[in-house]
Parts: structure tokens; sequence; C-alpha cells
């Protein structure tokens, strides 16, 4: 340690989330972290010079602290029930790493985890067929899904594998489809709580009372402790009223599930916008994570495609291939609707091209007329009305009624047709309608 | 567009029938299959999907549950709710609960099955699936065409 540095040490210590504490020679404390003080609900100035000794009229803290003889050899771990318990569970499971002084008299770093019964879904209620097919399932979830070559991959893998490895809440931000409940179920997968359920709730699909019936109370899955982690599709779609509630029935037995919310909007905005409380915020939204768009992953698009192409041939036969054009034409659409809108285009194709190699003329219009290669003939005219021109007239007095209603903002209309802002730009554009004020 | 759909897996017919009037007063498809393979397919054209699977927990092979973990993966935007007609008790529930929302459930319906619930169920998650999909479905705003026209 560099001369000058030594009072350091208790700090790097006290921003650790496992309990430590240090015992001198004589079994005394020295030391304890934050960590610690939070778990026994001792305060350090109370703690120093507890003598940690098994024997003796010692409290039960001391007791679950005491290093066994072996402990002077090297490092030991000893399971104890939690103080205050005459058996577990809760267990301690109670590290001791020995610290020898020239005249060899020894102290002890310690460190403490706290041990929950397993309450996985009890495998032995399930029959075998269905513990494997929520193994395949898990299997489905492997980081290599946001795997890629550009720096934000990079990142976002590596902010993903770190975020996996705690069991914080967190909050993933992106745009639709996206990918964020997959990044959440890869959270899940690969995380501590892999062996309980991980269960998505669509905040703005169920009633609170939907919600209630399934979470809260006597039966329900909290108190059971069957979650693993709870995925909030979109927590500020819940009323006020309701978020409060939810954070209440989160209040349940400890540890519960762990949280990882959702969003196209980052948390922050929604607080400013009172659409989520502030003790929403506060829980939940500890990590933030920014799942990035396919138009940030244009690298990765035949990889990307390669996955989807085995989705759909889903084990059975050669997946689908598709022509080098094609990829092309892939990459130089943007992709408003991210994964979930390359999928469906993936999956239009190929059933376009039945069978055969799928090919850039097997895509969609508006995907090829962003590469410049529209390849269909213009359309006749038509004897009888024309349907596209139509159907053009509707979609331009429907897209002008959005835009009368959100007084000309277009991503309040975008919001009321229910699309992507990007996707009623280029529309509105191609129709010849402008949004007002600076909006577009 | 394509109009937003309520697929159901069942034996029967029950489900279907508790759905009948709330997919004809919204105006949405309701589509019924026996089979999973038939269910399966229903998806194969896009649209905005509600899926209601009959699950037996102690049938083997699990017919229904597996269709649920296929769905999710390959059509992670089809919202699927697991509906049981078998009367458990409470641990036994929550633990099946607990495997069909890990498969990918939306929701998991046990005993008593009610109609309101059905209702309410299929109402809210289709609407959220059609707004996260960005699909224009159409409303009471009527859009006159010959307005404006020349």
């Amino acid at each position: 340690m560099p001369p000058g540095r030594r009072s350091r040490w208790p700090a790097l210590f006290d921003r650790s989330v496992r309990p430590v504490f240090v015992l001198n020679q004589n079994r005394r404390i020295r030391y304890v972290n934050s960590a610690w003080e939070t778990l026994t609900g001792v305060a350090k100035a109370d703690a120093y010079g507890l003598a940690c000794v098994r024997r003796g009229p010692t409290d039960a803290l001391a007791r679950t602290l005491a290093p066994p003889a072996e402990a002077a050899t090297g490092v030991t771990s000893a399971r104890r029930p939690a103080p205050g318990q005459s058996a577990g569970p809760p267990w301690w499971d109670v590290t001791f790493v020995p610290l020898v002084a020239d005249d060899g008299s020894t102290g002890f770093l310690g460190f403490v985890r706290v041990v929950e019964p397993d309450m996985a879904v009890p495998r032995a209620k399930l029959p075998a067929a269905i513990a494997a097919l929520r193994a395949d399932h898990a299997a489905a979830y492997p980081f290599d899904l946001f795997a890629g070559s550009g720096p934000g991959a990079d990142r976002f893998l590596t902010q993903l594998r770190h975020a996996a490895a705690s069991p914080s809440p967190a909050w993933l931000v992106g745009e639709r489809g996206s990918g964020k409940e997959t990044a959440a179920r890869i959270l899940h997968h690969n995380g501590p709580n892999k062996d309980r359920a991980f269960f998505g709730l669509d905040c703005a699909g169920l009633q609170p009372f939907l919600i209630e019936g399934l979470l809260a109370g006597k039966g329900g899955l909290i108190e059971a402790r069957l979650l693993g982690t709870l995925y909030l599709k979109e927590p500020a779609a819940l009323s006020r009223d309701a978020q409060q509630l939810l954070l209440g029935w989160l209040d349940g037995p400890k540890p519960g599930p762990r949280l990882v919310c959702g969003s196209t909007r980052p948390p922050a905005a929604q607080l400013a916008d009172h659409t989520l409380i502030p003790e929403l915020f506060t829980s939940l939204a500890v990590v933030e994570l920014s799942v990035p768009p396919v138009r940030d992953r244009v690298e990765e698009i035949p990889r990307i495609v390669d996955r989807l192409l085995a989705r759909i041939a889903n084990g059975v036969g050669a997946p689908p291939t598709l022509s080098p054009t094609a990829i092309t034409v892939l990459k130089a659409y943007r992709w408003p609707g991210n994964i979930r809108e390359l999928a469906d285009a993936i999956g239009s194709a190929v059933g376009k091209a039945n069978g055969a190699v799928v090919a850039a003329e097997h895509l969609p219009r508006f995907v090829r007329e962003s590469a410049g290669i529209a390849l269909d003939p213009p359309a006749k005219p038509a004897a009888g009305p024309n349907l596209d021109a139509v159907l053009e007239g509707v979609e331009k007095r429907l897209l002008a009624l959005a835009l009368s209603k959100a007084n000309g903002n277009a991503t309040r209309a975008a919001e009321w047709l229910g699309i992507p802002r990007n996707r009623f730009l280029r529309r509105a554009s191609a129709l010849g309608l402008t949004p007002a004020g600076g909006d577009a | 567009m394509k109009s937003p759909q309520l697929v159901v897996l069942e034996f029967d017919g029950w489900l279907a029938k508790q759905l009948r009037d709330l997919t004809v007063e919204r105006k949405w498809l309701l589509r019924e299959a026996r089979q999973p393979g038939a269910a399966k397919g229903m998806l194969a054209d896009g649209r905005p999907t509600v899926m209601c699977v009959l699950i037996d927990p102690h049938k083997t092979p699990p017919d229904g549950l597996k269709l649920l973990a296929e769905v999710h993966r390959l059509r992670p935007d089809v919202a699927v709710v697991a509906v049981s007609d078998a009367k458990l008790p409470e641990d036994d529930r929550a633990i099946w609960t607990a495997t069909a929302l890990d498969l990918g459930a939306r929701y998991v319906l046990f005993p008593p099955l009610t109609r309101t619930v059905l209702e309410d169920l299929a109402n809210g998650l289709l609407h959220a699936t059609i707004q996260r999909t960005g699909a224009v479905v159409p409303d009471s705003d009527v859009i006159d065409l010959a307005e404006g026209a020349p």
C-alpha cells in the first residue's frame, strides 16, 4: 500500500454492499462497514470492542461472528443461524480470512452473506418434461443476443453483464421493439435469481385488480416467493394510485423478486411530467441501461437476421437464407420499429420466397424504397377506383386529423395514432403534410 | 390495416363463447383452434394478437405450455393468457402460475373463471398490444373521404 494511503481501506470497504468486519487478535471488533451496520442494526460505535467468542456470557451476534478454531490456519467459512434464531433460515455464511501479524498473533477479516432458503419453483412438483421446457426456454436468452462489433454494442453488453450479476433494480430504456424485454430476460436467466420465475407484467394492459390478484395477498406470487424477476413494462402507464399500491405489494417478504423496468422514455423524464411517482423512481431507477436501436447496430443486422431466420426455422430443417443484396437493402433502412419491425419484414419475405433464397424483391416495398431499389413496376391505371389512391387518401386524412387533434404536434399526433413518431413524420412528409412549430 | 384478433386454443368452445360479445363489439377477429399447430398458424399474418390457451397442468406432453413458450420466442409481441380449469391447492396453483409466467404467459387464470375477468384481460392486453406495435385501428372518428374533395 503506498505511504499516506493507509487510511483509505475503510472507505473502500464502506462502499461494499457486502457486510465486512475486522477482529483483532483478542477477537474484538475493530472495524465494521456500513453494510454490516445495516444488516445487524448495530451502530459502529456500539460494535467496536465487542468480543466475538462462542463461549461465556456473550450475545447472539458475538457468537455468530466468532471465528472457529480452524480459522487461524486458513480461510474458513461457517454457516450459522442468523443472530436471534435458534435455527435457520435465514442463515449467515460467515467467511474468516486470517490476518497474521509479525509476532504470530492472528486477527480476522470477516465477510457475511445472508442465505435465504431456496425458493426456486420446486422441481419435484413439476413433471420432468416441464422442467426441461423451462431449461430450454432459459437457454434461449444468452448474452450473445446483444453481442456486436461496434463500441455501442460492446458498452451495452458490458453493462448488461454487470447488471446481471447484481440483484439491484434496473431500468431499461429503449425505443419500441428494441428488445427491452429480451434484455430483461437475459438479466434474469443469467442472474442470481434464475431458478425462480420471470414475470413480464404488462402495466398498460392489466387493470390494478388483475395485478393484485396475481401478485398480492395470501397465495400471491410475492408471498409465495416464486418470482425471481418482476419485469414492469411501462410502469408509468399505471395510475399514480396503482403505482403506490404496487410499491406496497412489493414491500413484502424479503428477499422479494428483482425488479426490472422497461420504458420508451427515461424514468427521469416520466418523473418530471408526473406520470411516475417519486417513490417508484427512487426504488427502481437504480441502474439505467439504454437499449440501442437497430439503426445504431447496422453492422450487426446480418447476425440479427441469422438469428431471426433460425427462429423461423425453429429447429426444423435448415434455416432460410438471404441474398447479399437483400442484406444490403436491410442495412439501408432505418428500422423505426426496430427488431420487431425487422422480424415482421423477414417473416413476410420468407413467406414470399416460398423456400427459395430470400432476395431483395421479397422484402417489403418501403424497405426497398429506402435503398433506392423499389423494383415493383408502377401501377397500371385501373379501370375502376384505384385502391392505392383511395388508401393514400384515407391515410392522408387520418394523419391530418391526428395533426389537427394534436394542434400540429407530430409527437402527440403519432401517439394518438399509435405509431412511432419517425413513421408518422415519414408518411406525413411523403403525403405533403407539415407538422407545425418545429416539432418535426 | 389488419384487424386485431383474439386466438383461442381450447377443446370445447367455452372460452370463445365468453369472448364473442367483446370481439363483436370491438370489431376484432375471434379465431378458434383445437390444435396448437393451427393456433400457431393463425399468428402468421402479423396481426396484433392476444391468445388464450387452455392448459392442463397434468397433461403429458405439455402441449399448451410448449405452445406458450414457442409463441413467446417466435412472436414476443403476442400476449398469451394461460387458462386452466383444473382446481388445484393454493400452493400448486402458485407453482403452475409461476411456471406459465416464466414460459412467457402475460397472465394465468385458474377457477373460478368469470366472463368479466376474461373480457377485462383480453380487452386490456389487446389494447396494449395495439399501442405497442403501432397498429392503426379505426375508432369512432369518421373519416369522410368526400370532405374537401374537388
